[in-house]
């Protein structure tokens, strides 16, 4: 139970953070951001070496492109690479 | 920015990325047919779109659904740019008739909301013609383009701005500085559902808080008491902006003759250069932030120096006062059961504790209000001026926030001092009899503002 209130946690800021990318809600998004994070790093620490090795280039990339405000791309990094990894590597 | 012939490469390489596109413009590129039902719609606009200049870097994505990067900025989703188009369509309600777009992207918003039957005027504003013109050479946009229910116009002629609207953000990114304030408008709307949020979840502290401090509430004065002493009085309002230093010297030589409204937060400094304000005004919920704004300091000048304070700030703050304390209340609806109990002046309030200061300085009876250290942004990369209680380095991203100074220069600044700024000129044009003077330029340019000569 408590695995997946974790995994719903992540999911659901995850999903908000894209969603307030998409319509450029910027302080929202960086706020979703920032909660999808903290949800992630208790699970992060359980996942395999192999998903976190696949996982954390991609985090990088994500937090580049907000840094350079480029919030299509940090969306389309969440929706269609990261959040597809995460799902695959929790249903294992 | 360079030639627009950069981008021949774009127009010229095949693509299958558009559905719309390749069958219909064999022999053209895409941009001479986008500019042509442009050109027999809206012939200046046209020209002005073929005119602007390209972007310094403008490359085709490689992701599975191909999109424009342009300066380091996506256009929009490089893997389903349908469904993005759907979320940012979904701010406009269903039926409504009428709808306004800002930014054009790769023209799926519009074409989006064109497919709703109940639309029947779509206003599409461009916020930099340079994007679109990059984005002529990739899209086809002439389908939505060609409907008759469409407008298409530039931000000058769209300042206000209206709604229902959608907007595409990375052309709020790449806005154009003609449209820097009608994208702070737009961002200042988009960023009030979280705004709300935010302001929801310290209303249950705020609450208590206003319960503490009723006490004060019924002992102290009203803010209003100050109303009409100064009328058609030139007065002076400083803020804690980096620049508010370099009017030291310009305030010590005429404080005799002119009062001086503070903000908290410039206190301090106004303080280590020997300046006692007339007024001071505190309104931060934060107790940690506003303690810091009184400590550290003799505060034993200020003992005739009137506090004008929201009862939502920290009593030890109120205590600490040696002067009179009055007063306001914002107008919020927290404050209506203190409002009717303990009737104080109210104070127009929108974030920033310089508006309730500019709204008290009006309502003295200012014919003439000089802010002093009115930034709102970070000039010579200083979030405050020296010796305040939270002044620290910023790091220069001018690349991401930016507002115009008094020069025409962009700045870097943060979205909530843009929202404040936005705010603070929303009340300025709703004054009349008053005349507002920006210090300086090399803080923000303060729509409504003139600029003080250096011998007044």
């Amino acid at each position: 139970m408590r695995n997946l209130e974790g995994k719903n946690n992540w999911q659901a800021h995850l999903d908000s953070a894209i969603l307030a990318l998409r319509l450029g809600m910027e302080g929202m998004a960086g706020d979703r951001m920032a909660r999808f994070i903290d949800a992630l790093a208790p699970r992060l620490s359980l996942s395999a070496p192999a998903a976190t090795q696949r996982l954390n280039p991609l985090l990088g990339e994500a937090l580049a492109a907000q840094g350079r405000k480029d919030f299509q791309r940090m969306a389309d990094l969440l929706q269609y690479e990261i959040k597809p990894l995460l799902d695959r590597s929790g249903d294992t | 920015m360079k030639s627009s012939a950069k981008y021949k490469d774009l127009a010229l390489s095949p693509s299958d990325h558009d559905p719309h596109s390749r069958d219909h413009c064999q022999g053209e590129n895409l941009l001479e047919v986008n500019l042509k039902v442009v050109r027999s719609r809206w012939p200046r606009l046209a020209a002005m779109v073929d005119r602007a200049p390209a972007f310094e870097e403008c490359r085709v994505t490689d992701t599975p659904e191909p999109t424009l990067s342009i300066d380091g900025i996506q256009l929009g989703s490089g893997y389903d740019r349908r469904s993005e188009a759907a979320i940012q369509a979904s701010l406009v309600p269903e039926n409504s008739s009428l709808a306004w777009v800002y930014g054009i992207g790769s023209g799926d918003l519009p074409r989006t909301l064109l497919r709703r039957e109940s639309l029947r005027r779509l206003e599409v504003v461009i916020l930099n013609p340079a994007v679109l013109h990059a984005s002529f050479c990739f899209f086809d946009h002439r389908d939505w383009l060609a409907d008759a229910r469409v407008n298409l116009l530039t931000a000058s002629e769209a300042a206000d701005l209206q709604r229902p609207f959608a907007a595409v953000p990375s052309c709020l990114q790449l806005a154009d500085d003609g449209a820097a304030r009608l994208r702070d408008l737009i961002v200042l709307e988009l960023s009030t559902p979280f705004i709300r949020e935010k302001h929801g979840a310290d209303n249950a502290s705020l609450v208590v808080r206003l319960e503490e401090n009723q006490g004060y509430c019924r002992r102290d004065g009203d803010a209003g008491s100050l109303f009409g002493i100064h009328r058609g009085e030139r007065i002076l309002v400083a803020a804690a902006g980096p620049t508010l230093a370099e009017s030291f010297d310009w305030i010590r030589t005429r404080k005799d003759r002119h009062p001086l409204v503070a903000v908290d937060s410039a206190l301090k400094p106004l303080a280590a250069a020997g300046i006692v304000p007339n007024a001071v005004v505190a309104v931060d919920p934060h107790p940690e932030d506003v303690l810091k704004q009184f400590a550290g300091f003799d505060l034993a000048p200020f003992s005739a120096t009137p506090l004008v304070y929201f009862p939502c700030v920290h009593r030890e703050v109120l205590d600490l006062w040696p002067g009179p304390r009055l007063t306001a209340y914002p107008d919020h609806p927290l404050y209506r059961s203190l409002t009717k109990e303990y009737p104080k002046q109210t104070l127009f309030s929108s974030g920033s504790v310089l508006h309730p200061a500019v709204d008290l300085a009006v309502g003295m009876g200012a014919a003439e209000i000089i802010l002093l250290g009115a930034d709102f942004a970070y000039p010579g990369g200083l979030s405050h001026v020296s010796g305040a209680a939270h002044a620290k380095a910023m790091v220069p991203d001018i690349q991401g926030h930016w507002v115009h100074d008094g020069s025409g220069h962009r700045i870097p600044t943060s979205p909530n001092l843009r929202g404040f700024l936005r705010d603070l000129e929303d009340y300025i044009a709703k004054q009349t009899g008053v005349r507002f003077v920006n210090a300086g330029r090399r803080g923000a340019r303060i729509e409504g503002c003139s600029y003080l000569e250096k011998s007044a």
